[in-house]
């Protein structure tokens, strides 16, 4: 009895010092987020994963997933994580450079309507668009368990960009003649984040 | 350093550039766009400015006129070019004149009769490197009508400078919605093409004047005014006569009679009496842009659509005008998208468009037959000269040789530069 209780003392204190050992060893993590995004006039939302490596308090990860905010987005990300303390429950910082991918819907492109005919039908896509790029920065708080796993809340500033570009008929004083007209767009918001670190 | 306070730092770091950057939370928008802008001379000025120089780039064709071997070709709201063709396989540009605001023109003798705007300028051509001005007649041409801008008789646009422009801006969701209206407004002037004596050069059917006679009869929108070219260097203004609808585009005269083509219709008018048109009849139609010539007893009349003239049609209708009164259709033929058109004898040129230009046997205008088509040029008008045809296209000037008709063929070119 005495044997068989310390040994599994000895094998709680193994484990315990796997445990820790394992924080300090690179390893995999992914992050499910949901996302609150709030900017001019408007209130939105996106939803993304985000998975990497992790060693000691630094980790470095890919985020993607569906961005609704005006123009529907995917983001892909390279984000870098910085905790602070050795504890379950401990602050980090973030930041992340990447790639927007257009995925509009169709209500989100331009459309024009023709004055010539005696019915006015809507074509859409005359216009075209062009990816751009994201970026964020923000704090958070991490609330893990022993096995560092857990809710992580964050705030943010986030942007992203992307241009359309389409022809219009412009008045050169003589006749009406085909002229590119280009918007680039730069959305910027405050970002709420709730994920959970597997 | 203590990663307690390190920690700390970093937070607060992150936290006030986050609050300094709170701004940063507006969308905003970079939009870059292009206009023109008018620049404004007096008219003084202008017609001062009208002087021959040396041969010019085409920048835009527009209507065409032929007295003896030149061809006079506007180019729109910059003025006319001379082209000697007495060698019609190796045309040569004689000269330019600027003439700002010209979209119309006609010859009698050595008389250039030209709009300015609004005004009607006589000029000698006889050195077309040094023309004179002889006669300047203002306020003929009130419809002159550039979108927003009037040519009104003071201030005249002399130039459109291109201004491209960047501005960045906050994103409002109302200016960025998505239902747009659709800007095309292409401002075509169309001439008729007039016929003449021995005196009078020729014309093609898209003009806005005419010369009958000793009489130079020029169309507005909505009326005729007829002038006494009877001394050519000075003409002199004689009657406005209303045409009572405010869509005319093209005058063509033949015998005693001036055809009218407008959106809606096709309007005769009598000039037994040189000085006082008198309206005879009337051919409607759906809203289209339609030219018109004439012979001896059908008026020929091509309809189509686009996005300054409307409607749907693309065709040419053949009407019999024996009763001139009361002209009746005879048969519409279906085109592509026809513009100007020109007869000799039984045969009938039409531009059509990007489909080129169509030589048809109009024999029998109950069977007009297509004999021979020329492919690969966008047309707009054509006249006939000596079996050539002169014809101005999107790209250019064109010289067809139809002295054997099977084999018509494109003989030169004056391309736009």
């Amino acid at each position: 009895m005495k044997k068989n209780n310390i040994l599994i003392l000895v094998l709680l204190l193994f484990a315990n010092t796997c445990i820790a050992q394992k924080q300090e060893k690179l390893h995999f993590f992914g992050v499910p987020q949901v996302q609150l995004l709030n900017g001019t006039g408007k209130v939105s939302g996106a939803v993304n994963i985000s998975f990497g490596l992790q060693k000691a308090n630094n980790a470095y990860s890919i985020n993607t997933g569906i961005d609704y905010y005006r123009y529907r987005t995917i983001p892909i990300i390279a984000e870098y994580k910085r905790y602070f303390g050795n504890k379950n429950q401990k602050p980090f910082v973030y930041a992340g450079l990447g790639y927007s991918a257009n995925w509009l819907l169709d209500n989100q492109k331009r459309q024009i309507y023709n004055w010539w005919s005696s019915f006015w039908p809507t074509t859409a896509n005359d216009a075209t668009y062009k990816n751009g790029i994201t970026y964020q920065l923000g704090v958070g708080y991490a609330i893990h368990n022993k096995q560092q796993k857990g809710l992580q809340l964050s705030i943010g500033l986030q942007a992203k960009t992307l241009q359309e570009r389409f022809e219009e008929m412009v008045f050169n004083g003589t006749t009406s003649v085909p002229m590119q007209r280009v918007y680039n767009y730069q959305l910027n918001r405050l970002q709420l984040t709730l994920g959970y670190k597997l | 350093m203590n990663m307690k306070y390190m920690k700390r730092i970093t937070t607060f770091a992150v936290l006030i550039a986050m609050l300094a950057l709170t701004s940063c939370f507006k969308d905003t928008v970079t939009e870059k766009y292009t206009f023109f802008r008018p620049i404004y001379k007096t008219k003084a000025a202008v017609i001062g400015g009208i002087v021959a120089a040396l041969p010019d780039a085409i920048k835009q064709p527009g209507k065409i006129f032929i007295k003896g071997n030149y061809v006079f070709l506007n180019d729109i709201d910059r003025g006319v070019h001379i082209i000697d063709f007495s060698s019609p396989s190796s045309p040569k540009k004689v000269a330019f004149i600027s003439i700002p605001g010209n979209v119309d023109m006609a010859v009698r003798g050595n008389i250039l009769y030209v709009d300015c705007y609004t005004s009607l300028v006589a000029i000698d051509v006889s050195n077309p490197l040094k023309v004179e001005k002889t006669a300047v007649l203002n306020g003929i041409f009130p419809h002159r009508r550039y979108q927003n801008f009037v040519a009104d008789t003071n201030a005249v646009i002399a130039e459109w400078q291109r201004v491209d422009t960047i501005i960045k801006k906050g994103y409002d969701a109302t200016e960025f919605d998505k239902n747009n209206w659709g800007i095309a407004l292409p401002f075509f002037s169309v001439a008729s093409s007039p016929t003449g004596t021995i005196t009078n050069g020729t014309g093609g059917s898209m003009a806005r004047f005419a010369l009958l006679q000793n009489r130079l009869y020029t169309v507005s929108n909505s009326d005729i005014k007829v002038f006494n070219t009877t001394a050519p260097e000075v003409p002199a203004f004689l009657a406005q006569v209303s045409v009572g609808v405010n869509d005319v585009e093209t005058i063509f005269p033949f015998g005693n009679h001036l055809f009218l083509g407008s959106n809606t219709g096709m309007h005769i008018f009598n000039v037994s009496n040189p000085n006082a048109p008198i309206k005879t009849g009337v051919f409607t139609h759906a809203r289209v842009c339609d030219p018109v010539i004439a012979d001896q007893n059908f008026a020929y009349v091509t309809l189509r659509n686009g996005t300054n003239c409307g409607g749907f049609t693309n065709q040419l209708d053949v009407l019999n005008i024996n009763n001139i009164s009361s002209p009746t259709l005879v048969k519409s033929y279906q085109l592509t998208n026809p513009h100007g058109l020109a007869k000799e004898e039984n045969l009938l040129f039409i531009c059509d468009g990007k489909a080129g230009l169509k030589i048809f046997d109009a024999t029998n205008p109950q069977a007009i037959n297509l004999l021979k088509t020329i492919e690969g040029i966008n047309t707009y008008d054509v006249i006939l000269n000596n079996k050539k045809a002169m014809v101005v296209a999107t790209d250019g000037l064109y010289c067809i040789d139809y002295s054997i008709l099977n084999n018509a063929k494109i003989i030169s070119k004056i391309a736009l530069q």
